[in-house]
């Protein structure tokens, strides 16, 4: 029972591969019992009826592959833009997707769920695979995963025993450097650490200093230790430590063409992460625990003008724990398999965010809005700079139940699953302020006099919580032909709801004007919180493989009832912050295409493509009613093809081969109104190679066009914003592998 | 008025009194929400007291369009008298209420409370104003009642807005007037939250003072030639305010008309409000 257990996770994990170059892929089945690393099981059912990417080792390797970021446009529909921080990076799916608060995709790296959208865009060095399932994952993973889910594996010591080096070094000072040590001290041990460094000196220029941004400096280091104490038992501990820094944000004013903003921009982050499996193997049942621990320490200080005006500048600085335990337990029975699982998690983040107003700003959005209306009792301010001091303590809580059931009979496969998800959410806010302003009085005569001083203590504080609780069901059926399969999904799925912290420096702006007797437009409650997003998917797909397996075809056809979806708004007025707000109905259809071609044992072609329809069905705001409107910051197409060739010939001892590849996506749309987008746009890049057994060395380039093009759009103080996507790069790239050392 | 109880020797009345629109605001917060409060009476005509039951006091926290709001709360043995225009008036100073369950209860620093007995078609329809100065756990609210919500209409030429029809601003941000009457010196002070006569004018809190008032059969007369409003205590002379006119009729409400001039144009503002 327990060999039949293993061999049919294998041979799942077969089905799913679509890139297959043998040396680097599970498709040919050959992998030895006792080198099956039982994790990641959880996922494997699902994704034999999900539109699924997978990207092998040498896909990985040929494409420079760190980090999330470069599987963008690679797996259809799914887009993941590079712009501002690691922090503010987004992925839409499917038309799915927002810049802020909660991810639509979930992530683990070697089974390590990461809790924290803030904390996805990272470096990764090693990886062995990248597995990307689109469609809801709410069953198995729960909140947050209604696009669908990201598994990244790393290279085991049970695969590999050896080192690995890595150096790259491209235009811009652009250098990136790897080394991992794997080693097997016994058949029961086994350890690997990979330590990573990257730094690149930013492509853009800051015209007021002259000075770079975008630059990027970090380095991470990971320890995997793994432990087989039975033929039954596993356990492996993977734990990982980052800390990187970027100067930021090169946003480029839409008016000037420009980028030149006076105050200080950067993100720095350090995360901590560690996650032990545990897996026990049967005789008919295979339980596996996933506990984790995260700490993320981050600040992002803005420029939040973005010009070279003093109106203001924010900091923003965080300290949050995340814990979680997934423990569940699948088996099987004749035609019979079996899921089931509890999982919850706990999150806890102190947030300090004062908001430092400067003279510009005192002067046009607090004194001149004022005086314009009563020039007679013009105010002036005590200070030309003071600071709105805003605080939080934020905190979740979540428990989860959940249970897939699938039946195989002959040919068809049908599966049902359900899963009881509740949250509680809180956030306590406090937020002062101690400043104060003069009203003068102009005489006659034009002068003025005091007429009276307002002191402007504020001190608010209070507290936020709800609570949410899910049924979220999932049918699906499938059915096999020789070298195809086909496969129909229906499931529900959501993401949480919660509170948006930048609105409240903008709430407290207005609690300013309140004292010279405006009233309020923001009610705190309704402007910081947002409600769950849930949506209804519905899918169908074929999976094929033709010309004996060479050629692998994929396509899917989609459709997503999504109600209160969750988007990123500017409120009316002259405000820096985003609201998270609900828009009414939204639906969203596609289609999604890829395949991989063998052509020869040395050509391989691989492409996509992703078409997403995803509009308002119903949703009104103050500015208008967007009804039938594209939803913004998603693209509408994405595009990638690739062709690998490996020469007849050999250069020094080992052949060479080229990479010519595309990339694109759009038409992106940056406001619920569709007045402003950017086109679809193409990114060309190629790379040749020279690889041997234990030493490669790779010549790349990207966006070698150097194609203009917008990755994020934003207003901020009326004034509109983009950023430009990066320019022509071109490197070098050098890698030893050391066997069994 | 609801009984009249003679079976002792004192002659006394109970009343209900209905829901009242009503404005609270922080003094130092400058937090202002809008609620409904609601009273029972019972006045004792022989020895002059009257135990008031209020419900609904809210104190205003600021961000939020919801405060702290305390449960039921009963005086006992409040003095009132009539005034030279048949109002029961109600004022007095420094008083705590009874609130069942609560030991920690907020000071009315000041309380008045004026009821005047009318009847409307045969109905009983009470005129009713408060004003109450409330401090409670170092905040200091004054809360005034009842306020008049209804329909404003700014006009400049074919131009015309409507604030309570602007879809922008929220239910509890729509512009709401009270009137203070000054009986005594025949003047009242107009009050109007939300005060918002164009598109883009910001919400403001104004306040026409000393504006001459008479009263005949029920019904006060408000006019002005000319004023300047106020704003927070700042005079706004950029709006000034002319030929202002305007009735209320407690079984009714408030019809109000002025003129407002801002950079140079005219806008005819009117006001038609009920209770």
């Amino acid at each position: 029972m327990k060999v039949r257990i293993i061999l049919f996770v294998i041979m799942s994990a077969a089905a799913v591969t679509m890139d297959a170059e043998p040396a680097d892929s599970l498709r040919d089945g050959h992998r030895e019992l006792k080198e099956l690393e039982v994790v990641g099981v959880k996922q494997m059912p699902v994704a034999e009826l999900a539109a699924t990417t997978r990207i092998g080792a040498g896909m990985v390797r040929r494409y420079g592959i760190t980090g999330l970021k470069d599987v963008s446009e690679m797996a259809p529909n799914f887009y993941m833009p590079d712009y501002g921080s690691r922090m503010t990076s987004s992925i839409y799916v499917r038309g799915l997707g927002a810049r802020m608060d909660q991810p639509i995709i979930g992530l683990t790296v070697d089974n390590v769920p990461i809790l924290n959208k803030d904390a996805y865009d990272f470096d990764v060095a090693d990886i062995e695979s990248i597995e990307v399932l689109r469609g809801a994952q709410s069953l198995l993973n729960g909140r947050n995963t209604m696009g669908g889910q990201v598994n990244i594996r790393t290279i085991s010591p049970w695969n590999f025993t050896g080192w690995r080096v890595m150096a790259a070094y491209g235009r811009n000072n652009e250098f990136r450097a790897s080394a991992g040590w794997y080693h097997r001290f016994s058949p029961q041990w086994g350890s690997a650490v990979t330590a990573l460094y990257n730094m690149n000196d930013g492509y853009f220029k800051n015209e007021y200093n002259n000075g770079k941004v975008g630059t990027d400096r970090g380095g991470s280091v990971r320890w995997k230790l793994a432990w087989r104490p039975r033929s039954w038992a596993s356990v492996t501990n993977v734990a990982a430590i980052s800390h990187g820094r970027q100067s930021g944000y090169p946003y480029e004013s839409l008016s000037t063409g420009k980028i030149a903003y006076n105050d200080t921009c950067f993100y720095r982050r350090t995360t901590f992460s560690d996650g032990l499996t545990v897996a026990w193997v049967g005789k008919r049942v295979v339980v596996t625990s996933v506990t984790t621990a995260q700490y993320i320490d981050d600040n992002m200080t803005l420029d939040q003008d973005f010009l070279t005006d003093d109106y203001f500048a924010l900091t923003q600085r965080r300290k949050e724990w995340s814990f979680s335990e997934d423990l569940f337990t699948r088996g099987s029975r004749g035609g019979y398999d079996w899921l089931g699982g509890i999982f919850a998690f706990s999150k806890s983040s102190d947030m300090d965010a004062p908001v430092t107003f400067f003279d510009t700003g005192i002067t046009r959005l607090i004194e001149n809005h004022r005086n314009d209306m009563n020039p007679d009792y013009p105010i002036r301010w005590d200070e030309r700079s003071f600071v709105l001091g805003s605080d939080f303590k934020q905190k979740s809580r979540g428990f989860a139940l959940y249970h897939e059931s699938t039946y195989n009979l002959q040919r068809w496969t049908f599966q049902f699953g359900l899963r009881w998800d509740s949250e509680w959410v809180g956030l306590d806010h406090h937020s002062q302020c101690n400043t104060g302003y003069e009203t003068l009085q102009r005489g006659d005569d034009g002068n003025l006099t005091p007429y009276r001083h307002t002191p402007l203590k504020i001190n608010d504080s209070g507290s936020l919580h709800d609570n949410y609780m899910e049924l979220l069901p999932r049918i699906a059926v499938a059915y096999r032909l020789p070298d195809m399969k086909l496969y129909a999904t229906v499931s529900k799925a959501y993401k949480a709801g919660g509170y948006n912290t930048q609105m409240f420096s903008d709430v407290l702006q207005q609690r300013i004007m309140q004292y010279m007797g405006m009233s309020m437009t923001y009610d705190l409650g309704e402007i910081v919180s947002y409600k769950p997003e849930k949506s209804w998917n519905y899918e169908i797909g074929v999976k094929s493989s033709w010309l004996n397996g060479r050629l692998m075809a994929d396509a899917a056809l989609f459709f997503i009832d999504c109600s209160d979806q969750q988007l990123t708004m500017f409120p009316p007025g002259m405000t820096t912050g985003r609201i998270m707000t609900n828009a009414g109905r939204t639906h969203s259809k596609g289609v999604e295409l890829s395949a991989t071609w063998h052509a020869t044992d040395d050509i391989i072609f691989r492409t996509s493509y992703g078409y997403t329809n995803a509009r308002f069905r119903k949703f009104a705001d103050t500015s208008g009613d967007y009804k039938g409107k594209r939803l913004p910051y998603a693209p509408a197409q994405t595009f990638f093809a690739g062709l690998n060739w490996t020469m007849p010939f050999e250069i020094a001892g080992a052949r060479p081969s080229v990479n010519v590849n595309i990339r694109g996506a759009g038409n992106i749309y940056w406001n619920e109104a569709n007045t402003v987008r950017q086109l679809f746009y193409a990114l060309l890049g190629a790379s040749a190679a020279l690889e041997k057994d234990n030493w490669s060395v790779r010549l790349w380039g990207e966006n070698l066009t150097s194609t203009r093009y917008d990755t994020f759009y934003f207003v901020s103080i009326g004034n509109a914003f983009v950023q430009r996507g990066l320019p022509w790069r071109v490197g070098a790239s050098l890698r030893f592998v050391f066997d069994g050392m | 008025m609801t009984s009249c109880n003679t079976d002792s020797s004192d002659v006394v009345s109970d009343q209900n009194l209905g829901y009242c629109l009503t404005v609270s605001k922080d003094v130092d917060t400058r937090a202002q929400n809008v609620n409904r409060m609601s009273f029972s009476a019972q006045y004792n005509y022989t020895g002059n007291t009257v135990d008031l039951t209020v419900v609904g006091v809210e104190l205003p926290k600021a961000g939020s369009s919801t405060g702290l709001r305390f449960p039921k709360m009963t005086f006992s043995g409040l003095a009132w008298q009539y005034n030279q225009s048949a109002w029961k008036v109600t004022e007095v100073e420094d008083v705590k209420p009874v609130i069942n369950g609560m030991s920690e209860v907020p000071t009315f620093k000041k309380l008045k409370f004026m009821l005047l007995d009318a009847f409307n078609d045969g109905s009983y329809s009470p005129g009713i104003m408060y004003e109450f100065e409330v401090e409670h756990d170092g905040s200091v609210v004054e809360i005034v009642g009842c306020c008049m919500a209804g329909k404003t209409v700014s006009k400049a030429g074919d131009t015309s807005y409507v604030p309570e029809e602007d879809s922008s601003l929220a239910s509890n941000k729509k512009p709401i007037y009270w009137v203070d009457f000054d009986f005594k010196n025949s003047k009242a002070d107009i009050y109007i939250f939300n005060a918002k006569f164009l598109g883009g004018m910001p919400s403001l809190n104004m306040t026409f003072e000393g504006v001459d008032m008479s009263i005949a059969n029920g019904v006060v007369t408000l006019s002005s030639d000319g004023l300047t409003p106020m704003c927070e205590g700042v005079p706004f002379p950029s709006f000034p305010i002319t030929g202002l006119k305007g009735t209320v009729d407690y079984t009714e409400g408030m019809k109000l008309e002025f003129h407002c001039d801002f950079r140079g144009t005219d806008y005819t503002v009117n006001f038609d409000g009920k209770y």
